[in-house]
């Protein structure tokens, strides 16, 4: 197996200390920085993606692995040339108003970042209006929504219908996530774009968001 | 033919016979509820009909009249409902016949106590009434305990007003008046003799303990524990404040169900003593904020939005007669103060029954329940947090998990060889779940014979019937279907694994956190909690619970949020003590932090095989014993 194959197996398996050896082997041996995270380590990412959605592999190991492959990306990113860093799109993603959680938001970011997309985390306890700013202040692709408890639902709700009910509701995307809420809730009742049961889930549906534009 | 299917066990039978579902559930042997032995007069066997076939026949007028509203909520009582069509039927907490085990014991290293108790025996001689100069009864007694004992500007509580006139006939001028602070007369009785009796409450989300005990001694008159009624209204705190904010009367409701259960554990603790309810003179209850306001009828839903602020932090003396709380009349319930949301006075407990605001050796204490709080104490500086562990440490949001009662499993031991387990459960009956204690202790035994790998996977390669793919994944086998009481195979599976890890982590995590802040490493570990204190600390160490620092003593400290509760009944000093650490505890909220996440990830693997400590290689039985 070649330097590259063993990096996407590393990552998948979590070795970190592994993966950034041999990603500093693979820029010595010549291979493109941005070559190495589009055509290795993301995939890497999807395939362990596809694991977790099996029930193969669970969200222990999918952190593991994305913060492995994080420590790669930020080894190579020094080495890419600004031009071929074209991001993919921006997602505005918090956690909302009254919730403090923000491990599921952070595994999103993790995999989004790791993915080539721009993230704005404005954290958690975050208000409607900032939820809005952020979308303008970064002309956000997408805003992504957290919420872990069910006394969050009427933020959601409230969030989702301000940013819907501004100017910028016609062209930015809402996706919404965490333990709390449905895909009933948040499309149907909330009038949000998608919902994603997990992390895996929501950065899939990000990026069909995008393409589906 | 009808089929029914019991949930939350999915066990099902067929009948011709039009049984009644409480003759059913008999006959699979599950634990549902009938106090009346199925006489149909307890109304105990309550289940929920969540589906059936035909429609079922309405609820008799027995049933409606002990239902009442819960009939338009799919509620019957099993002993009424007959089987007729094929049902599925849920048996609800509350219905299950389930002798909880608690632990009820003190800490294995006793810390001595200073009897300054609030309420003190005064026994006085008043005087008998002259016609020439006549004087109250009130102000006879109030001038023999100023004269006899400088006790001056008595508050008389109409509850004790009403006694005066009999207890001073009866006790012919002979008699003791129970002074409280010395400011306050909370009761009379004939004579010079007889108990002070107090009693304690810890209140968690899921049990609550009660402790009589008698405040002239100290001495234990009696334990007891139940489930807490609120567990029907949802598991965690989360839910319970979700209840309030969704239904108008759901703080009264919750309210009320927790003052039943402590009138309940008040009612059996004086039986075990031999005392009437109204003799007890003082209690004190610990719990965490969500249980400390529901108990003072305090709206909680601030508590569940950022930056969670409580209604008070303060302790608080109340009339325990205000709160519905039957005991002596006049006598007072002191909630001790606590710091934040999510560290509860049963933390602020905790510190005062392990010592550690005088302690010198840094040390951490982990209190391990639904929220894991911690605290890192020594010489002079205390710090705490709040992780949210999750259900897993009791049984929760695990496949078979169950709560630690007769039958879970406990601890396990598996041979390294053969893969073969061998199980301890509570009772020593057949393996009906798992306990907290004992998923850490089979999570351990599977990382050490390399069942289960550093990142929480499983090791595909293994050859053994135990080691399988299951419907959730892959999965080791604890106990075969014929051996156990659940009829299907109790099993371990990658995600309960997973679970683990994630509570494990956060714990990890915070422990690790307030370390760093606190600035040097720790050189004990207190572990407080019915887990904590079953659960064998190489195991802990074996999962990577605690954080491994060389040399640092692992110790079981049992119950010790109802231990400090017991201190603030019996020495008012501690009462003092209690304000002091809620008021110079350093709150850490961690959920802000970008280190705890970072933590957080890092603590998710398992130590490595050659990094955990070896196997004890002995089913013993903990210290302490188990009410």
């Amino acid at each position: 197996m070649g330097t590259l194959d063993l990096l996407k197996q590393a990552v998948m398996e979590g070795k970190r200390k592994e993966a950034m050896q041999l990603t500093q082997r693979a820029v010595e041996e010549g291979a493109d920085p941005h070559e190495i995270i589009n055509g290795w380590l993301i995939p890497a990412l999807n395939a362990v993606g596809e694991k977790f959605e099996k029930r193969e592999m669970f969200v222990p190991e999918m952190m593991i692995s994305a913060k492995s492959m994080q420590a790669c990306v930020d080894l190579l990113k020094p080495l890419i040339k600004r031009e071929q860093a074209v991001a993919r799109g921006t997602v505005v993603l918090g956690t909302v108003f009254g919730d403090l959680h923000d491990i599921g938001k952070n595994l999103v970011k993790m995999l989004l970042e790791s993915s080539g997309f721009q993230v704005a985390d404005l954290g958690q306890n975050v208000p409607p209006d900032r939820f809005l700013e952020a979308a303008r202040e970064h002309n956000a692709d997408v805003v992504g929504l957290s919420s872990l408890l069910t006394t969050g639902d009427s933020h959601v709700q409230q969030t989702v219908r301000a940013i819907k009910e501004s100017e910028m509701g016609g062209r930015v995307k809402v996706i919404c996530g965490g333990a709390a809420l449905t895909s009933k809730f948040v499309v149907e009742v909330c009038g949000a774009d998608a919902y994603a049961k997990d992390a895996a889930e929501g950065v899939k549906k990000i990026a069909d968001l995008l393409q589906n534009r | 033919m009808a089929k029914v299917v019991f949930l939350p066990w999915n066990r099902q039978i067929e009948t011709a016979r039009g049984e009644t579902l409480l003759e059913l559930a008999r006959t699979l042997g599950l634990p549902l509820e009938a106090s009346c032995g199925g006489r149909r007069t307890c109304g105990k066997c309550k289940v929920v009909v969540e589906q059936s076939s035909d429609p079922m026949p309405p609820p008799s007028d027995r049933e409606r009249k002990i239902l009442g509203d819960l009939v338009h909520k799919g509620y019957r009582l099993a002993c009424e409902a007959k089987a007729l069509s094929d049902l599925v039927v849920r048996i609800p907490e509350e219905s299950l016949r389930r002798r909880q085990v608690v632990l009820t014991s003190g800490p294995r290293r006793r810390i001595p106590v200073r009897l300054r108790p609030p309420v003190l025996p005064y026994p006085v001689e008043v005087a008998e009434p002259v016609l020439h100069a006549v004087k109250g009864d009130r102000e006879r007694l109030a001038d023999s305990l100023r004269d006899a004992y400088g006790l001056r500007k008595l508050v008389f509580d109409p509850f004790v007003l009403r006694e005066i006139p009999v207890a001073l006939r009866a006790a012919h001028g002979d008699l003791t008046a129970l002074i409280r602070n010395r400011s306050e007369a909370i009761s009379l009785r004939k004579g010079r003799d007889g108990l002070v009796p107090g009693i304690a409450f810890d209140i968690g989300t899921t049990t609550v303990v009660a402790y009589l005990l008698d405040l002239s001694t100290g001495r234990s008159l009696a334990v007891r524990a139940a489930l807490n009624p609120q567990v029907s209204f949802g598991a965690d705190v989360v839910s319970r404040i979700s209840v309030c904010q969704e239904d108008q009367d759901g703080l009264e409701k919750l309210r009320s169900a927790i003052v039943g259960c402590l009138n309940g554990l008040i009612d059996e603790a004086c039986g075990e003593a031999g005392i009437a309810p109204a003799e007890v003179l003082e209690a004190t209850a610990v719990g965490n904020t969500v249980m400390n306001h529901l108990l003072l009828g305090l709206d909680p839903r601030y508590l569940a939005l950022a930056p969670y602020p409580p209604v008070l932090q303060a302790a608080q003396d109340v009339k325990a007669r205000d709160l519905g709380i039957r005991i002596a009349p006049s006598a007072y319930l002191h909630l001790l103060p606590l710091k934040a949301g999510f560290v509860g006075s049963d933390t602020v407990a905790c510190v005062l029954a392990t010592g550690l605001l005088r302690t010198q050796v840094p040390t951490l204490l982990i209190d391990l329940g639904t929220n894991g709080e911690i605290v890192m104490a020594g010489k002079g500086r205390l710090l705490c947090c709040s992780t949210a562990a999750g259900p897993a440490f009791e049984g929760g949001h695990i496949r078979f998990g169950m709560r630690a009662a007769p039958g879970a499993i406990e601890r396990v031991r598996i041979d390294p060889a053969t893969l073969e387990p061998s199980l301890q459960t509570i009772d020593r009956l057949p393996a009906a779940g798992i306990c907290g204690s004992g998923v850490i202790s089979a999570v351990a035994e599977m990382v050490r014979a390399g069942i289960v790998l550093r990142r929480g996977n499983f090791n595909e390669g293994l050859r053994s019937p135990r080691v399988r793919r299951g419907e959730e994944g892959w999965e080791y086998v604890l106990s075969w279907a014929p051996e156990n009481a659940v009829g299907r195979d109790i099993v371990v599976t990658r995600k309960d694994v997973s679970e683990l890890q994630l509570a494990k982590s956060a714990v990890h995590a915070g422990a690790c956190l307030l370390e760093e802040r606190y600035g040097s490493p720790f050189r004990r570990v207190l572990l407080a909690g019915a887990c904590g204190n079953y659960m064998d600390p190489l195991d802990a160490l074996a999962i990577g619970l605690i954080p491994e620092n060389q040399g640092a003593r692992i110790v079981g400290v049992g119950n010790a949020a109802g231990h400090g509760a017991c201190l603030a009944l019996l020495d008012t000093k501690q009462r003092r003590l209690a304000e002091r650490v809620a008021r110079e505890m350093e709150y850490v909220e961690l959920s802000g932090l970008e280190r705890f996440s970072e933590l957080f990830v890092a603590g998710m693997a398992f130590p490595s095989a050659q990094e955990i400590p070896g196997n004890t290689n002995l089913l013993h039985q903990p210290e302490g014993n188990r009410g």
